[in-house]
């Protein structure tokens, strides 16, 4: 069951009734019957490993807490009895037990999830023949693994840094991991900012349901309309891509791009929206990354959740590490201030990148699209000095327009570039779709065949191509600090129904259906 | 208790209203007015009279069952509830919205053996979008969506316009006027009426012109393999069976003929024949198959066809008239019907002593012609040609059962070359032939 | 070596020159300060005043303005 299908919006409807029906105490009840069964109907017996996760975090945050309070308890008791270094060791031996406890659970659920998405692709490159081990083609990946996970063990580890208290309440807990919002594509949310809106009952609300409604189908436009469409035409290439050259491969190029946002963001407005309507906010995972000046400006503005998540549980920690802090000054002594400051930030900004790669899938495409992004960045960061003296001689005007434009095309081409690589069936066909930009430019009669044979036609591109527009239009709008949905509420009945049934009518007419394929969510497989 | 205000139920339902009534604009605009199940579904739902016997099937059915001739061989209500490309499980569907508005005594299932096998289209909903698209709203209509479309096929099925996207804004004015006449709104056979064929009636469509005697050419069949079953056409074949038994309805199969040498071509049509002997036997019913038909009974003629598996007006005509003797002796309980018929395939290609078509293609230098023949006939080809300024054919080589010809015997000036065949032996100019045309 | 208010504006400078950090109270909001600048700023604050930082120390409220990265060392050299 896809989010894009009749079936999905049944569900929904039953879902959002059933909530506001049922009497506050229960609502939260609701979710959670609602997210295991949307579960179960998408995993079967595979709900297993999410139930397992469930159990070892619940259990390990708890024992956590326990600890802690326990050892509190201790030192308060037998503060007088004991003195300086035996209070010393007792905390040490209390933060040493946290620790393994924290570790238990993390390695356990780690473990599964490296295993499960891993097994394979490790398996093959160390060499190791697989029909030894009996052929690991029957591991199929629980739906979401790689976001509950993540979701589950950001929460283990702010307990164990004491942010907030351990979730007693097990039942409670599941729905925190297991919504069925979320599972599909994230985004991978905080416990202190989702359990409690999930836990608390929400009333109904017209308003906020319109706004809710309105946002869901935003992205229904932007998946089924823009992302679909732009797929028939990046799948042909893509899957052929020896016999595309010059325009039609720079076309590809732009369009994986215009389809992955459009898909991945499509979805995540959907969950939004359905999300607003139950009274629930949901963390923002895309905020307009196409105005990105810089790549690292990029990854605050493109999969947020991810970017935040792996920011605090290993890019922070990463840098604050003692380990860390003898390589900087080792790093110091050897290469002076600046670069003992910035290569470590460095190191562990491509190590994040490399997490953020390989989160995505198992494969070297992702490797390479981590330690591009992650090489990307660092470079920039060492060469910040040199930038700034190249603009002080050149007096170029960074605050200009002009400028600002220029970054953001140049961060778009050079992203496009990376994630055509990435999409491409294999990093050599990635290297030679680049090469064969250069060959045969310009063959504009070429091109126009392509998107005919694609399906798309020159219908659909005229659409296509309108449609992106009409995002373009929005996100300007929405840069610029207006808030179009609200701007939309505020205008008279009139106006209001007619971009509802434009929204509605566009979206009826222009969808992408299942004679030319209804794509399952590109992040879904993650 | 929550924020129900009753301006905002108001609100929605005006919205919800209002949006139907454009998805309506939109469907009306859209879909083009011929439409052969909308004029056939109206009929059935106005029929005053009750309908005594309906006819199930595909195109083989509701172009080979003429519903005059059967009421007035019959002396009963007949119905043609046939429908392109209609799935056995669409015929399930049909018959239990007939039930919802009469009693039929017979139900005459079309057997061709297209529905009992699988083939690549097989997923497309379109037989079913053409009959929901005209079912009356009921129980039975949900039913029939919920079982006949899936996920991805669902959508068309509620916003049928989206199955004719308009790529030139004209169109949807021809639409407009075209539907906005009477004879559109009250569902008159002359919406459906075409330059070759035309609604008749009751379900029945006319198809002017067959194949002229001689000139069947290449048949391209649908296939039949065993191993490749349609176990939901035998699920739903069960349900037909279970449901006329429930209502009283005497189920009786009828395979509707294809040209002989569609039959042939099939190659093993006899393991066809048997699949649906045994759906028949499963539950005691009789199976007529016209392909096996007795010359006494039916004579399997190049007119009667106009493709490789649809009949003409004329050779519905004759079927129906034969259909209607079968009927009414199997209904009479008269006569051991099995003598019409032949036992299996061999006997009926045993029995024919021509040659039933005959096609060319060229191969390595080499027009081959091909021919399909009764069992124990050694065909013979004659090869002519003609220029394109005369109308005469002058022959390159004459009948021997040599069935190619070199190119570069062919004179340069030629513009088409015929292919004559007949059975060796025989001595007419022809039985079959083909035409050839050299620009190929 | 003890906190004083301007070797913050000192270390801020280095990190990030151009900017009058004793009136911006929006560092970390109006993206001035990205996660790279904290997590050197952060390092050069352990280093420099031998304090440890934690994760849970890098929100936006302790390190918005000069004053509040003032604070926080403050706190953590008096533990």
């Amino acid at each position: 069951m896809t989010f894009a299908s009749l079936y999905f919006i049944f569900f929904i409807i039953t879902v959002c009734t059933l909530y506001f029906a049922v009497p506050d105490g229960m609502k939260w009840i609701v979710l959670l019957i609602s997210s295991y069964f949307f579960y179960f109907l998408l995993s079967s017996v595979w709900t297993v490993f999410i139930l397992f996760t469930t159990a070892t975090v619940f259990i390990s945050a708890i024992a956590i807490e326990r600890i802690t309070e326990h050892s509190t308890e201790y030192l308060n008791k037998n503060k007088e009895l004991m003195d300086e270094e035996q209070v010393k060791a007792y905390k040490a031996k209390t933060k040493r037990i946290k620790k393994y406890t924290l570790l238990c659970g993390l390695f356990a659920n780690l473990g599964i999830l490296i295993f499960l998405k891993y097994g394979k692709f490790l398996f093959e490159n160390i060499n190791l023949s697989t029909t030894h081990i009996a052929s690991l083609n029957w591991i199929i990946l629980p739906v979401g693994i790689s976001f509950y996970t993540f979701q589950a063990l950001g929460y283990l580890i702010d307990v164990y840094r004491g942010k907030y208290k351990a979730d007693h309440n097990f039942f409670k807990f599941s729905l925190f991991l297991s919504f069925f919002l979320q599972i599909i594509q994230g985004p991978i949310s905080r416990y202190d900012e989702l359990a409690l809106q999930l836990y608390k009952p929400h009333r109904f609300y017209y308003a906020r349901a319109q706004n809710g409604i309105l946002l869901m189908l935003w992205g229904y436009f932007k998946k089924l309309v823009i992302a679909d469409r732009a797929a028939l035409y990046t799948s042909m290439v893509f899957e052929n891509y020896i016999e595309y050259a010059g325009i039609e491969i720079i076309l590809a190029a732009i369009l994986y791009t215009l389809q992955i946002y459009g898909d991945f963001s499509g979805g995540i407005d959907i969950i939004r929206g359905i999300a607003q309507i139950l009274g629930i906010d949901m963390a923002l995972n895309f905020k307009r990354p196409f105005f990105a000046r810089t790549v690292s400006e990029f990854w605050r503005r493109w999969h947020i959740s991810l970017g935040s998540w792996t920011k605090d549980y290993i890019f922070y920690p990463l840098i604050l590490s003692k380990g860390f802090a003898r390589f900087r000054k080792q790093m110091g002594n050897a290469l002076g201030h600046y670069l003992g400051k910035t290569i470590p930030v460095c190191v562990s900004t491509i190590i994040l990148f490399l997490v953020i790669g390989i989160w995505h899938g198992a494969s070297w495409n992702y490797v390479f699209y981590g330690l591009c992004n992650g090489g990307i960045i660092s470079l920039g960061l060492l060469l910040e000095p040199v930038f700034d003296k190249v603009i002080k001689i050149t007096r170029l005007n960074t605050g200009s327009r002009a400028w600002s434009v220029f970054q953001m095309i140049r961060t778009f081409v050079v992203l496009s570039i990376v994630r055509m690589i990435v999409n491409a069936k294999s990093l050599s066909a990635g290297f030679s779709m680049l090469v064969s930009i250069g060959r045969d430019w310009g063959n504009m009669n070429a091109l126009k065949k392509a998107i005919i044979a694609s399906g798309m036609g020159k219908w659909g591109a005229v659409v296509l191509f309108t449609a992106a527009l009409v995002m373009l239009l929005v996100e300007v709008l929405q840069e610029n600090g207006i808030h179009i949905r609200e701007s939309i509420s505020r205008q008279n009945v009139i106006v209001r129904w007619i971009t509802y049934y434009g929204l509605i009518f566009a979206i009826l007419f222009f969808m992408m259906d299942s004679s030319d394929g209804i794509k399952e969510f590109i992040y879904a497989q993650f | 208790m929550r924020s129900f205000k009753i301006i905002n139920v108001f609100k929605t339902v005006l919205f919800m209203t209002v949006l139907s009534l454009l998805i309506e604009v939109c469907n009306f605009t859209s879909i083009p007015p011929q439409s052969y199940t909308r004029i056939m579904m109206h009929e059935m739902y106005g029929q005053r009279e009750n309908i005594d016997v309906v006819f199930l099937g595909a195109s083989h059915a509701y172009r080979s069952f003429d519903t005059r001739i059967l009421d007035e061989q019959l002396g009963m209500n007949t119905f043609n509830m046939g429908s392109s490309s209609q799935s056995v499980k669409d015929s399930y569907f049909l018959l239990r919205e007939m039930y919802s508005h009469h009693l039929p005594r017979y139900c005459i299932l079309e057997m061709s053996w297209a529905r009992y096998n699988i083939y690549d289209f097989s997923s497309n909903a379109t037989s079913s979008y053409i009959l929901y698209d005209y079912f009356r709203p009921s129980v039975n209509k949900l039913y029939y969506f919920f079982s006949a479309f899936n996920e991805q096929t669902a959508i068309n099925a509620v916003l049928p316009f989206r199955r004719y996207p308009i790529t030139a804004p004209s169109k949807y004015l021809e639409n407009i006027k075209a539907k906005m006449t009477k004879e559109y709104f009250g569902c008159s056979y002359s919406v459906a009426a075409y330059d070759n064929e035309h609604y008749a009636g009751k379900g029945y469509v006319y198809r002017n012109k067959g194949f002229s005697r001689g000139n069947v050419g290449k048949v391209e069949p649908y296939t039949w393999s065993n191993l490749n079953i349609n176990n939901e056409a035998v699920y739903y074949f069960d349900k037909i069976y279970k449901l006329c038994e429930e209502n009283g309805t005497e189920l009786i199969l009828v395979t509707a003929p294809v040209p002989l040498a569609s039959v042939a071509a099939v190659g093993n049509y006899q393991e066809a024949h048997e699949f649906l002997d045994s759906l028949a036997e499963k539950y005691g019913l009789v199976h007529y198959d016209f392909n096996l038909a007795k010359k006494a009974l039916f004579e399997n003629r190049d007119e009667y066809f106009y493709d490789s598996g649809h009949m003409s007006g004329l050779g519905a005509n004759v079927f129906s008239n034969k259909v209607a003797g079968i009927l009414l002796s199997h209904i009479k309980d008269i006569d051991d019907l099995n003598e019409f018929f032949y036992s299996d395939t061999n006997e009926l290609m045993a029995s024919v002593d021509y040659v039933l078509n005959v096609w060319a293609e060229s191969r390595e230098g080499k027009l081959n012609a091909y021919s399909f023949h009764g069992t124990d006939v050694k065909p013979e080809y004659e090869f002519l040609y003609r220029t394109k300024e005369s109308d005469k054919y002058a022959v390159i080589k004459a009948y021997s059962s040599i069935d190619h010809i070199y190119f570069d015997l062919i004179p340069a000036d030629a513009y088409e070359v015929r292919v004559n065949a007949r059975a060796g032996g025989s001595s007419g100019a022809f039985e079959q032939y083909y035409i050839y045309r050299l620009d190929n | 070596m003890k906190v004083t208010i301007e070797k913050i504006y000192e270390i801020l400078n280095e990190i990030i020159p151009g900017i009058d950090f004793k009136i911006e109270t929006k560092l970390v909001d109006s993206d001035i300060l990205d996660s790279f600048d904290i997590a050197t700023l952060a390092a050069e604050l352990e280093d420099i005043f031998d304090i440890e930082i934690t994760v849970n120390d890098l929100v936006p409220e302790n390190f918005n303005s000069g004053l509040s990265i003032y604070e926080l060392v403050l706190n953590r050299q008096n533990e």
